[in-house]
C-alpha cells in the first residue's frame, strides 16, 4: 500500500478546490484548466504514474485518481456555465406568471372527425377514404339513383365542365361518401366494417347550417346476417362515447335509393330532437353493382355530418365559421 | 307536400286528433314538417308515389292506428265508351303508357262547393271554377293529376269530334301556359295536342288554347299516364314544377288514370250535374300482379328480431297487402302487392313495410357477431395524423378553405396550370369559385391577409385536395412574422416535418427564392421566400406517402466523447452557405457528425460548427484538428474563400 498516492491525490483536491474558488474570468479558468488538467497537469503525471506501481495498490490508488479527474472535469463545466451567465443561482421571483409556450391548434373538425374515427376503429371498424372528384356511376348510378329519376333532387350537385365525348361517366364532385361503398366493396371481400371520413359538396346557397363543402362520415358493415338491430347497437355505442353520457335517440322511417329499409336517426339534445344521420339495409341494386351477391348477404350503412356533430358538441351556431379561418376562433380548440 | 288534416280523417273516420296522427305518421310512415290549422307538410321523400294523395295518406294513417278507411274509390262500369266523341292518339306508347279521355257535357260552370275550396286552400291550390277546381280535388283525393279541355276548342274534325294526340314537340314549336307564360319546346318533350298544336305539356300544364271557363259547355277530362323520367327531365328543363308534374316524377301507376277518371265522373255529375257523354281508354298492357315471398327467417336475419308469422300478416294487411292464408307455411307465405304500391318490388320492401308498423324504436340493440381483425386505417390517413401532430407541436394552427378557388399564386412551384388544364365547374356557386384550386398556398395567404390585423405573428397549415388537374393530397404552410426571418423557421420546420415522417431521402434545390424539395429528381413540394415577411411552403403528401418509412431503428449511444471546431469563412464571389454546407457534406470521412450554421454576419462572412466523433476512441485534438484541415483544404480547392 501506498500512502502517499492517495495523500497526493487528497492534497490536490484540495488545493484545487481552493484555486477554483478564485475563478472570476476567462483568463483565470483557462489557467485553472490547464494547471489541473491540461496535458502536463499534476493529474496527468498521477494517472500515468499509476502503471508503475504494484496491483495491489493500483487497485486502490486507480479508481481514487479517476474520481479526482472527474471531479475537477465537473468544476470546470459548472465553472464554465457560471462564466457564460448559465448559472442556476440567479435572482428569480418565481411568483412571476409562466412563459406561455407557442400552441397550435387542430381544426375544430379535424378533432372531432378523429375522435369519431377512433370511437369506430375501437369498434373493429376499418378507415378507409376516396376521391373527391367523382364519376357520376360511382356517385349515383350504382347506388340505384338513375339519371333522369327525381331522388337526384336530393342532391343539389356540382359538375365538372368536361370536354364532349372525352368520358364514359360525366364528373362531378362527390354529394356524400357513398361512393366508397362501391369503391370498397368492389375490392374487399365480406364480412368488414368500415368508416370513412370526408369532404364532400352539395351545390346550394350558404347559411347558418348550409355549406358548399362540408365532411360526413359514412359507415358499411357486410356480412352473413348483419341486422338493423345491429346498426341499432353501434349506433348507439357511437352515441354513448362521443356524447359521454347515454343519449336518448328514435330512428323514423326515411328513404335513401341505396338502402332499403332506409331510417332517419335523431337525439335529443337539450330537450330538442335533432336529425343527426341516415341509414337502412344496404340495396340488393347495390350489392349487385359491386359484384357482390345480394342473396348470401346483408349490411348496414349510414352517414352523418361532422360538421352537426361538432356544432352540437362545441355549441357553435354557424357551419360557415368552419371555413371563415378566424384564428380567434381556431385557436379555441 | 301538404295535406287536409280534415280531409284524411273524412276517409278514417276514428283518426287520432292532429297531434297524435303527426307522431304516428313521424314514427312510422313519413316525416311531418310543419303542422299549421288544418295544412300538415309531409315530406314524402320519393317513398311511394300514391302517398302523394288524401286517400293513400288515410290508407297508412289506419293501418298505423288499426282502423278502418271509408274510402269511395267505386269502380264505375258500363259507362259510354267508343262512341266517336273523341278519339285518342297516342305516337310515343313508352312515354305514355295510358291515356283515357272523357268527354262530358256541362249544364254550367260555376264555382265549387265551400268545403271543395276549402280543402284545395288547405293544399294550398286557388279556386278558379267548378271544373278546374274538381280536377283539382280529384287529384288531391286519387293521387291522380287530370286535366279537363274546351271540347268546343279544340280543332274541329268533320263530325265535331274532339281528337287528343300524345305526341313529342317539334324543335321551336311554341307553346303558351295558361297563366301566360311562353316556352319553346323541342322533340325531348311530350305534349297533347290537337290536330293543330300543342294543348298541353304533358303531365306538367295546360294551355291557354283549350282552357276551361265559365262558358264552356262540352269538356275533355284528361287522365293518363307518363313515364317518370321524362316528366321529370322537361319539368327541369323548363324549369316549371306544378303539383301534376311532382305527382308524375315518381312515377305513377298506369291502374291510378281509372280510378282517378271515375271519382271525377262522379263528382262532375254530383256537383255540376255534367253528363258523361263518351270515353276512350287507350293502354297497350297493364302490369300484372305483383308477387314476393316473404321469408320469415330472412326478415328475422335482415331487421334482427323475431316476429310471429301471424302478426307480420297482420301488418301487410293492414297497408292493403293480401296474404294468400291458405297457402301459409310455417314460415314462408306468398304476398300480393295493393296495385298502387307499385314501389314495393323485392323481399325487402316487404320487410320495411312490416318493421315500421311494427316500429323501429320496438327493435332490440343487439351487438354484431364479428370475427375479430385488427382495424386497418391507410397510410395517407396515418401520415395526414402524423403530420398534423407534428405540425401542431410545433405551434401551428390549422385550417379549412373551401375546394374551389378562382385565384392563383404565384410562388407555386408545382406545374403552372393555364386554365385550359384547370378543373372548371360546370355550375359554380360564384366567379370566385369557378375553379378547383391546384394548390393550397392561395388559400393560407388569404388567411394571413385576414389575420394579420389581429396577431403579428402566425403559423398555419392546411391538409386537401387539390387539382393539378389530378386530384393530390397536398400540405400547405404559411408563416406570417412582422420581424425575424420567417424564412428560417419555413425551411427548418419543412426539413424537420419531412424527416420525423420518415422522409430520408430527399434534396433541397434553392432556384430564386425558392427552395425545391426534390426526391428522385421528383419535385415534392417547394418552400419560397414570398415577399419575406410572409412565406409559404406546400408539399406533395400524397406522393410522399408513397414514399416515407415511418421505421425507426436504434442506433447504439456513442461511447467516446465529440470534440467540435468552429470554422469561420470569409467567402469572395456567388458562393452562398448552402453550397459550402454541401460541400462538406461532400468531403470523404466518415468522423465528420454534424454540421451547423453557427453564425451568419452577412452574405460573405459566417461561422459554421463541425461536430467529429469516432466511435471507437477519443479523438485527440491533433486527429480532430486534421479533419478540419481536410475540410479547409476541399473548401479552398472549390471556392474562393478565406478562414478567418
Amino acid at each position: 500500500m501506498n500512502p502517499d498516492k492517495l495523500n497526493d491525490i487528497k492534497r490536490l483536491r484540495e488545493e484545487a478546490l481552493k484555486v477554483s474558488e478564485g475563478i472570476k474570468d476567462a483568463k483565470s479558468f483557462d489557467a485553472f484548466r490547464v494547471k489541473y488538467l491540461g496535458r502536463k497537469s499534476r493529474i496527468s503525471d498521477l494517472l500515468s504514474s499509476l502503471k508503475n506501481l504494484p496491483l495491489q495498490d493500483r487497485r486502490v490508488v486507480g479508481p481514487e485518481a479517476q474520481r479526482l479527474r472527474k471531479d475537477l472535469e465537473e468544476i470546470v463545466s459548472f465553472k464554465l456555465k457560471e462564466l457564460s451567465g448559465e448559472s442556476a443561482e440567479v435572482d428569480i421571483d418565481v411568483t412571476r406568471p409562466g412563459r406561455r409556450p407557442r400552441l397550435g391548434h387542430l381544426h375544430p373538425l379535424t378533432k372531432i372527425e378523429s375522435e369519431m374515427r377512433d370511437i369506430f376503429t375501437s369498434m373493429n371498424f376499418s378507415v378507409v377514404e376516396g376521391p373527391e372528384v367523382e364519376t357520376e356511376y360511382y356517385n349515383f348510378d350504382a347506388l340505384n339513383i338513375p339519371a333522369d329519376h327525381p331522388a337526384r333532387e336530393m342532391w343539389d350537385t356540382f359538375w365538372i365542365k368536361g370536354k364532349k365525348g372525352e368520358r364514359q361517366s360525366r364528373l362531378l364532385m362527390r354529394t356524400h361518401t357513398s361512393p366508397v361503398q362501391i369503391r370498397y366493396m368492389e375490392t374487399h371481400e365480406p364480412p368488414f366494417q368500415i368508416v370513412v371520413p370526408g369532404r364532400v359538396f352539395r351545390y346550394e346557397a350558404t347559411d347558418a347550417s348550409h355549406e358548399i363543402n362540408f365532411y360526413q362520415l359514412e359507415g358499411l358493415m357486410v356480412g352473413k346476417s348483419v341486422s338493423l338491430a345491429n346498426f341499432k347497437f353501434v349506433i348507439e355505442e357511437f352515441f354513448r362515447r362521443f356524447f359521454n353520457e347515454r343519449v336518448e335517440y328514435r330512428l323514423r322511417p326515411s328513404y335513401f335509393p341505396f338502402v332499403e329499409p332506409g331510417v332517419e336517426v335523431d337525439i335529443k339534445f337539450r330537450g330538442k330532437w335533432l336529425e343527426i344521420l341516415g341509414a337502412g339495409m344496404v340495396h340488393p341494386k347495390v350489392f349487385e353493382a359491386a359484384h357482390l351477391n345480394p342473396r348470401d348477404l346483408t349490411g348496414f350503412a349510414f352517414g352523418m355530418g361532422v360538421e352537426r356533430l361538432a356544432m352540437i358538441k362545441y355549441n357553435i351556431p354557424d357551419i360557415r365559421m368552419f371555413y371563415a379561418n378566424d384564428l380567434r376562433f381556431l385557436s379555441q380548440f | 307536400m301538404k295535406f287536409s288534416y280534415a280531409l284524411i280523417k273524412k276517409f278514417v273516420p276514428g283518426l287520432p286528433p292532429k297531434a297524435k296522427l303527426t307522431d304516428g305518421l313521424n314514427m312510422k310512415a313519413f316525416e311531418v314538417e310543419s303542422s299549421k290549422g288544418d295544412t300538415l307538410d309531409i315530406k314524402l321523400l320519393n317513398r311511394y308515389s300514391s302517398a302523394a294523395s288524401h286517400w293513400g295518406m288515410a290508407r297508412e294513417a289506419a293501418a298505423i292506428f288499426g282502423r278502418k278507411t271509408r274510402i269511395p274509390d267505386k269502380e264505375l262500369v258500363n259507362i259510354p265508351e267508343d262512341l266517336g266523341k273523341v278519339k285518342v292518339k297516342i305516337s310515343e306508347p313508352a312515354l305514355c303508357p295510358r291515356y283515357s279521355a272523357r268527354y262530358f257535357e256541362v249544364p254550367k260552370v260555376g264555382s265549387s262547393p265551400a268545403w271543395m275550396q276549402k280543402a284545395l286552400k288547405s293544399c294550398g291550390l286557388r279556386p278558379i271554377n267548378a271544373v278546374v277546381d274538381i280536377m283539382n280535388y280529384v287529384m288531391l283525393e286519387t293521387g291522380q293529376p287530370l286535366h279537363a279541355f274546351d271540347a268546343d276548342k279544340l280543332a274541329q274534325s268533320a263530325k265535331r269530334k274532339a281528337q287528343i294526340i300524345v305526341r313529342r314537340a317539334a324543335k321551336g314549336e311554341k307553346f303558351m301556359t295558361l297563366d301566360d307564360q311562353k316556352f319553346e319546346l323541342d322533340q325531348d318533350i311530350l305534349v297533347i295536342a290537337d290536330a293543330e298544336e300543342p294543348l298541353a305539356i304533358a303531365g306538367v300544364k295546360g294551355g291557354k288554347k283549350a282552357e276551361v271557363g265559365r262558358g264552356t259547355r262540352r269538356i275533355v277530362v284528361e287522365a293518363a299516364s307518363f313515364w317518370g323520367a321524362n316528366i321529370y327531365r322537361t319539368s327541369r328543363q323548363l324549369g316549371l314544377t306544378t303539383d301534376a308534374s311532382i305527382r308524375f316524377a315518381q312515377g305513377l301507376s298506369p291502374y291510378l288514370v281509372k280510378i282517378g277518371a271515375d271519382r271525377a265522373t262522379v263528382l262532375l255529375s254530383d256537383i255540376l250535374k255534367a253528363k258523361l257523354v263518351d270515353s276512350k281508354d287507350v293502354y297497350k298492357k297493364l302490369p300484372g300482379r305483383e308477387l314476393i315471398e316473404f321469408d320469415v327467417t330472412r326478415f328475422s336475419r335482415l331487421i334482427g328480431v323475431d316476429l310471429e308469422p301471424r302478426l307480420i300478416i297482420n301488418y301487410l294487411e293492414r297497408l292493403g297487402f293480401k296474404v294468400n292464408v291458405g297457402k301459409v307455411k310455417k314460415d314462408r307465405f306468398i304476398v300480393e302487392v295493393p296495385r298502387l304500391r307499385d314501389d314495393v318490388t323485392i323481399f325487402e320492401d316487404l320487410a320495411e313495410e312490416v318493421a315500421r308498423l311494427y316500429g323501429y324504436n320496438n327493435l332490440p340493440s343487439s351487438p354484431p357477431l364479428v370475427g375479430l381483425v385488427a382495424p386497418e386505417v391507410e397510410d395517407e390517413i396515418r401520415l395526414k395524423d402524423e403530420t398534423r401532430s407534428i405540425l401542431v407541436g410545433l405551434g401551428f394552427n390549422e385550417v379549412y378553405n373551401y375546394s374551389f378557388d378562382n385565384r392563383r399564386s404565384n410562388v407555386s412551384r408545382f406545374l403552372p396550370l393555364d386554365d385550359a388544364r384547370r378543373l372548371e365547374i360546370e355550375n359554380p356557386i360564384s366567379e370566385e369559385r369557378r375553379f378547383l384550386r391546384p394548390e393550397l398556398v392561395t388559400g393560407l395567404a388569404g388567411n394571413i391577409e385576414n389575420n394579420r390585423r389581429t396577431l403579428d405573428e402566425l403559423r398555419i397549415f392546411e391538409i386537401g385536395k387539390v387539382w393539378t388537374p389530378k386530384e393530390e393530397l397536398h400540405l400547405g404552410i404559411g408563416i406570417h412574422a412582422v420581424s425575424g426571418e420567417p424564412f428560417l423557421d419555413l425551411k427548418g420546420v419543412t426539413q424537420t416535418l419531412l424527416k420525423r415522417i420518415g422522409l430520408t431521402e430527399f434534396m433541397l434545390r434553392a432556384e430564386g427564392r425558392t427552395v425545391l424539395i426534390e426526391s428522385d429528381h421528383e419535385v415534392l413540394g417547394f418552400a419560397s421566400a414570398g415577399s419575406g415577411k410572409s412565406v409559404f411552403a406546400e408539399l406533395n403528401l400524397g406522393a410522399l406517402a408513397e414514399l416515407f418509412s415511418a421505421e425507426y431503428e436504434f442506433k447504439p449511444l456513442p461511447k467516446y466523447p465529440a470534440v467540435a471546431r468552429d470554422l469561420s469563412l470569409t467567402v469572395r464571389g456567388n458562393t452562398r452557405v448552402g453550397d459550402i454546407l454541401e460541400a462538406i457534406n461532400n468531403v470523404k470521412s466518415d468522423r465528420i457528425e454534424d454540421v451547423d450554421l453557427l453564425d451568419y454576419y452577412d452574405p460573405t462572412r459566417f461561422t459554421f460548427r463541425i461536430v467529429f466523433r469516432a466511435p471507437d476512441h477519443t479523438l485527440t485534438d491533433e486527429e480532430a484538428n486534421a479533419e478540419l484541415g481536410r475540410i479547409i483544404k476541399y473548401l479552398r480547392g472549390r471556392f474562393n474563400l478565406e478562414v478567418r
